[in-house]
């Protein structure tokens, strides 16, 4: 090399030398090699820099590389067969978990439905039972206490409420309308219980009459 | 000067060319699924990932597991290859991102390694010894470089790698690439023991 050493700009100069590492590398393209060359033969700074390069090149090229791993090609291969299962627990799992995000989304818009169904329920019974209330007299059952009732009884007029209960309790029967405009009440008992009711009911001091509403009543 | 210069430029130039090629056809073969393939871009990528990980990242037992899953990226992002870069500014592309990103989640501050060096620097070896100590003490000086400075110097002097392949793998422009190689240059020449860059 030439020791000549000729006064460049030094934006010229700093460029070639910034492409010094590469140009030692043989990294550069074609052009820009013979620029930085013909920089190099007539700069001293730069030739010195070219040594120190190739020093620091030296120093690369002598390290050895590890070879190739299988342990770890073999432990890549695990992974890739994992992802291409199509039906494992993981899969299996992921689609629980979207159909568990989809039944999610689909019982909150059910649940907003009932809600709504809810609200329109109970404003047709309020306001419907108000519109097509049943009319009937004071004497007269509900239509729902008639077809339960089976006997009819008269009490004494001096007879407790203590005392009706218990010969309701005795009796089996139960109270589902009355007073009637004769004062009878009306009792419903199991068809299974009936005749058994009826003979209690007339052994009891308190009871005036007892009457089977039912088509085997007797007299 | 140039010791290891032993085959003509033409002939490296060739066999580049003649492996680049061969490594644009496994990645190929890769995105149509073929595990042989992609069984021979690992082996011949190994060597470098591991080094370059290794020397990017500093920590030796991370570098299986970020190696894997740079080719796990490989693997998986074969077909989206667009082959306006060569497949090792690809692949090295995806490693250096790895490896930073394995730096930010251990949130390690680089240290310096300036103490160790003085250290040397007081115990001169005999002459014997001298290259591989300067192997030694300026790999040591790389460690002490930034992760970016320690990537664009791995990059050149190991993977060969040029600076407009560097700007694409680190994603920043060219000037970036330049001015990062001056002053790992200058801070390398600044850690070394006086009279060790004398010696080659």
């Amino acid at each position: 090399m030439s020791g000549r050493v000729v006064q460049l700009e030094p934006s010229a100069h700093q460029a070639m030398q910034e492409l010094l590492p590469w140009y030692v590398m043989g990294s550069l393209d074609d052009i820009e090699a013979a620029l930085v060359r013909a920089h190099v033969v007539q700069c001293a700074a730069c030739q010195e820099e070219v040594r120190w390069q190739e020093t620091v090149k030296q120093a690369h090229a002598g390290v050895a590389t590890e070879s190739e791993s299988a342990s770890g090609f073999a432990a890549l291969c695990e992974t890739i067969a994992l992802e291409r299962k199509p039906q494992g627990w993981r899969n299996a799992a992921r689609a629980l978990g979207s159909a568990w995000r989809v039944e999610r989304r689909w019982t909150g818009y059910a649940l907003v439905i009932l809600a709504v169904i809810n609200i329109a329920l109970v404003a047709a019974l309020t306001f419907g039972a108000a519109q097509t209330a049943e009319y009937h007299a004071l004497g007269r059952p509900p239509s729902d206490a008639r077809q339960k009732a089976r006997l009819v009884v008269q009490f004494r007029p001096d007879t407790s409420e203590a005392q009706l209960r218990q010969i309701f309790r005795m009796s089996q029967t139960r109270l589902v309308g009355g007073p009637t405009v004769t004062d009878g009440y009306l009792l419903g008992v199991d068809s299974q219980y009936e005749a058994q009711a009826l003979e209690i009911l007339r052994k009891q001091k308190e009871v005036l009459l007892v009457e089977s509403l039912g088509p085997r009543s007797s007299p | 000067m140039r010791a290891f210069k032993s085959e003509p430029d033409s002939v490296v130039r060739n066999r580049r060319a003649h492996d680049q090629a061969e490594e644009v056809l496994w990645v190929s073969r890769c995105a149509n699924g073929d595990l042989a393939a992609f069984e021979r871009l690992y082996n011949v990528y190994y060597p470098r990932l591991s080094r370059f990980l290794d020397r990017m990242t500093r920590r030796p037992h991370l570098v299986e597991e970020l190696l894997n899953d740079t080719m796990l990226v490989v693997w998986h992002k074969a077909a989206a290859y667009n082959h306006q870069s060569k497949v090792s500014t690809w692949i090295l592309g995806i490693a250096y991102r790895k490896g930073l990103k394995a730096l930010r989640d251990l949130d390690d501050p680089v240290e310096t390694d300036s103490e160790s060096l003085e250290g040397d620097q007081r115990s001169r070896p005999d002459e014997a010894l001298m290259k591989l100590q300067l192997q030694r003490v300026l790999f040591s000086a790389v460690e002490a470089l930034s992760v970016e400075h320690r990537a664009v110097v791995e990059l050149t002097y190991f993977h060969g790698a040029g600076y407009r392949e560097i700007s694409e793998i680190m994603n920043c422009p060219i000037d970036t690439v330049k001015t990062r190689m001056f002053y790992a240059r200058r801070r390398l020449k600044a850690l070394l023991p006086d009279g060790m860059e004398e010696i080659s």
